[in-house]
């Protein structure tokens, strides 16, 4: 064995050098003749991190709005890493599926998770005992996009503004039904913040999934529905669905023509978002999480 | 697919690591009191 780089070997790529870093000296003792002249700059390099393919799991199913952002980034990070990068649907059991597999997987980073903003801000409260802790268990690194929800109608739907639903639940008492996909979603929860904020009473009715729930909405058997563009705006493009106004200070550049809540009679304030996080297990080193983040953005 | 995120009406959402923090507990606590004020409980 010798200590003298021999030419063939100079042009060692600085990834084995960190690779060496990491696996000791037992494995630089065996590369030692070929590699010795790079161990001086054998810090953890971010560029050489990831060294093998990466996996974002999601607890959305495929197609539909999350999901595709999530094999937006999953692209973005393979063609900026040289990896391959896989999303992995885990969708159902209010998310718990997903975030069981990620508190089973790699630790290093390579196991990354997108949350629903439920996760992180709403289960907390909402749950006695959950399956995860949200401080503990995540790293929330970056969100991803957010997105408001729009008031869904029925295209016959006989209100023209978010102040015709509101006079017609103060006169109709626990009579009009709203829906959503769960306990505790973002569109439950902003129902019920509306009720709050109006003085009204409707009721909730939980649908199995998004596509019965929106469907419902178009023949009528809902007064309304929270929903956003990418979930409901298939029924909407086709003309089922009309959107009487969204949940957001402004209107949004997608869809100029459909009024804020309170430029339809609705109460002034009035917003539910959902948005998604990308969130990576805590601890890992800085030179990591930032390049994780920045590639993303 | 960027056309796809804008026909989502999706926004993206820049934010530091802090503010992102912040924005995540400003949240619970908007969602915090939605669910006590309309006793919604879970399991």
């Amino acid at each position: 064995m010798t200590n003298r780089a021999t030419p063939a070997t100079a042009a060692a790529p600085a990834a084995s050098a960190a690779a060496i870093a990491r696996r000791g000296l037992l494995a630089l003792a065996a590369t030692a003749a070929c590699a010795l002249p790079l161990v001086s700059q054998a810090q953890p390099a971010p560029a050489a991190w990831p060294t093998k393919p990466v996996r974002i799991i999601t607890p959305f199913p495929v197609g539909g709005g999350p999901d595709g952002v999530a094999r937006l980034v999953a692209d973005r990070l393979s063609r900026a890493w040289g990896q391959p990068v896989t999303v992995d649907n885990r969708p159902g059991g209010n998310g718990f599926i997903a975030i069981d597999a990620f508190k089973r997987g790699a630790k290093d980073g390579t196991d990354m998770i997108v949350l629903d903003n439920v996760h992180l801000a709403a289960y907390p409260s909402l749950f006695k005992k959950l399956p995860y802790d949200p401080v503990k268990d995540f790293d929330p690194l970056l969100p991803l996009f957010k997105g408001y929800f729009f008031f869904t109608v029925a295209s016959d739907s006989p209100y023209r503004s978010v102040g015709d639903l509101i006079a017609d639940a103060k006169a109709h008492p626990g009579k009009l039904n709203y829906g959503s996909w769960s306990v505790g979603n973002p569109v439950h929860l902003g129902s019920e913040l509306f009720e709050s904020m109006t003085g009204t009473q409707m009721e909730h009715v939980v649908y199995k999934e998004t596509t019965q729930l929106y469907t419902s909405v178009s023949t009528g058997d809902l007064a309304f529905a929270l929903g956003t563009a990418a979930t409901a705006g298939p029924l909407q493009r086709a003309g089922k669905l009309r959107f009487l106004a969204i949940a957001a200070p402004q209107r949004s550049a997608s869809y100029p023509d459909v009024p804020t809540v309170a430029e339809s009679g609705g109460p002034k304030g009035f917003e539910v978002i959902g948005w998604n996080a990308i969130a990576v297990p805590p601890g890992l080193p800085a030179a990591v999480t930032d390049k994780i983040k920045r590639d993303v953005e | 697919m960027l056309e796809k995120f804008k026909s989502f009406a999706y926004e993206p959402f820049p934010t530091t690591r802090a503010q992102f923090n912040q924005f995540i507990q400003s949240e619970s606590q908007r969602f915090g009191d939605v669910i006590r004020k309309a006793n919604v409980t879970l399991d």
